[in-house]
């Protein structure tokens, strides 16, 4: 099993890990802005949101 | 994964997307505009109107209804609904309180002079038009409920996707596009990190779309069910010729739910009441309350409080699916955020088109093989 790291394969928990922790980021904020009024909106949104910012992270990375 | 599970995922996620994918780009699309709807109607409506007499004394819901009745000889009231910003009390009257919506008529009066207050309603026929295109196609029940059967093979398509990510990420890091590969990696990469950034978001709006075709069911199951002993106790009650205060009742029904505030009246014979009550519904006042409607009937003759309900749970469910279909209830900036998000769920359609059509089906591997490469060595 000697493989070159990049290509390793990776098992379920890290290819899901980003992908729950945005999940459970973004749903937060998409309820809890039912139940909020005034400045702390602004926050539940951009949580609401938050897989637009890992989006836009990934675009900006630089690879082949 | 075993190849066999991965394929029959792929089957799941082939079949489901291909027969709802159209629609979803329909309800997509025009769903762009109604995330704005309040701001384009506010926007082609600028607030000129003004109060005739701002500090002056309010007219009591009676005397409004009978102005009301005088503009419209002949027709009977059928619902009053009250303005929150401004003291305008709306009045549809009909020529029975049973007529058909087209039959109704619709008319605002100032609540401190009973003037009539000139409609704002500029865009409005298209904005109905579209909202009509994304409820129901124009073809009613029938055009919801089909538009929610495309919701449920959508969410099918959502979850066979989420699990066909992992064989595909197996040897990539999250985010990663492959860019300078062929065409169709990199659209497979985009169509696999749009889909898994966006799942809650597009989770919760397919859910709650399904919810809401199913809004006339669920309604008429209030009605018959939980509402019905109400009204049939109630059903046999005379009315006869003297009329109770509608002021008074209105007034007894928000003192019975303190903490609740008044959405609108139904008058009696109307489909929201009984032949001889008016049913007045409130809603609460914070965010979450808001959506939930109270009914409390209050006999029209003797202006007797005949019953209070809460709504059953599905009838909650579908209040709160609304807001969270439409995203109107969180800012002007959760609004843009649904904005965007919508406009990548298009992204992962179109994607998802376009890799189908590259991909030749996987009944030709030699075409599909000749399409990858002849896309890498462009």
């Amino acid at each position: 099993m000697t493989r070159p790291a990049p290509n390793r394969p990776r098992g379920a928990q890290r290819i899901f890990a980003i992908p729950a922790v945005l999940f459970v980021i973004s749903l937060f904020g998409l309820v809890a802005s039912l139940l909020s009024d005034g400045w702390p909106d602004i926050v539940l949104a951009l949580l609401a949101g938050s897989g637009i910012a890992a989006i836009v992270w990934s675009l900006l990375q630089r690879r082949p | 994964m075993k190849t066999a599970t991965i394929r029959t995922w792929s089957w799941v996620h082939k079949w489901t997307s291909l027969v709802c994918t159209l629609f979803l780009l329909m309800l997509c699309v025009t769903g762009l505009p109604l995330v704005f709807h309040d701001e384009i109607d506010a926007a082609l409506n600028p607030a000129t109107w003004q109060p005739a007499n701002p500090d002056g004394p309010h007219l009591t819901y009676d005397e409004v209804l009978s102005i009301a009745l005088a503009e419209r000889p002949g027709e009977v009231p059928i619902f009053m609904s009250f303005d929150i910003d401004r003291p305008v009390v709306n009045v549809t009257t009909g020529p029975s309180a049973d007529a058909p919506g087209s039959a109704m008529h619709f008319a605002s009066y100032d609540l401190t002079s009973g003037a009539l207050v000139p409609p704002a309603d500029t865009g409005e026929s298209v904005m109905e038009f579209i909202l009509q295109l994304h409820t129901d196609m124009f073809l009613g029940l029938p055009g919801m409920l089909f538009l929610g059967f495309m919701g449920i093979l959508f969410l099918a398509a959502t979850v066979s996707g989420v699990v066909l990510y992992a064989p595909f990420m197996r040897k990539l890091d999250f985010g990663t596009v492959r860019r300078r590969q062929s065409s169709r990696i990199k659209w497979l990469d985009y169509h696999n990190l749009l889909g898994i950034v966006t799942l809650a978001w597009v989770v919760v709006v397919g859910a709650t779309g399904v919810i809401n075709t199913l809004e006339q069911p669920i309604i008429d199951t209030w009605r018959t069910q939980e509402l019905a002993d109400l009204v049939a106790d109630n059903q046999n009650a005379e009315l006869g010729t003297a009329r109770a205060s509608l002021a008074e009742a209105v007034a007894e029904a928000v003192r019975l739910a303190p903490d609740m505030q008044l959405q609108f009246v139904a008058f009696p014979g109307s489909g929201f009441s009984t032949s001889a009550h008016f049913s007045i519904f409130l809603h609460g006042d914070t965010p979450l309350t808001e959506n939930l409607i109270t009914p409390v009937l209050v006999h029209a003759g003797t202006g007797e409080v005949a019953g209070i309900r809460e709504m059953p749970w599905y009838a909650k469910a579908l209040s709160l699916s609304r807001p969270l279909h439409f995203g109107d209830y969180g800012g002007l900036l959760l609004k843009i955020i649904w904005f965007v998000l919508d406009l990548i769920t298009i992204i992962v359609l179109a994607s998802g088109v376009y890799l189908w059509l590259s991909k030749g089906g996987a009944r030709r591997p030699a075409a599909s093989t000749a399409t990858l490469t002849g896309a890498s060595a462009q």
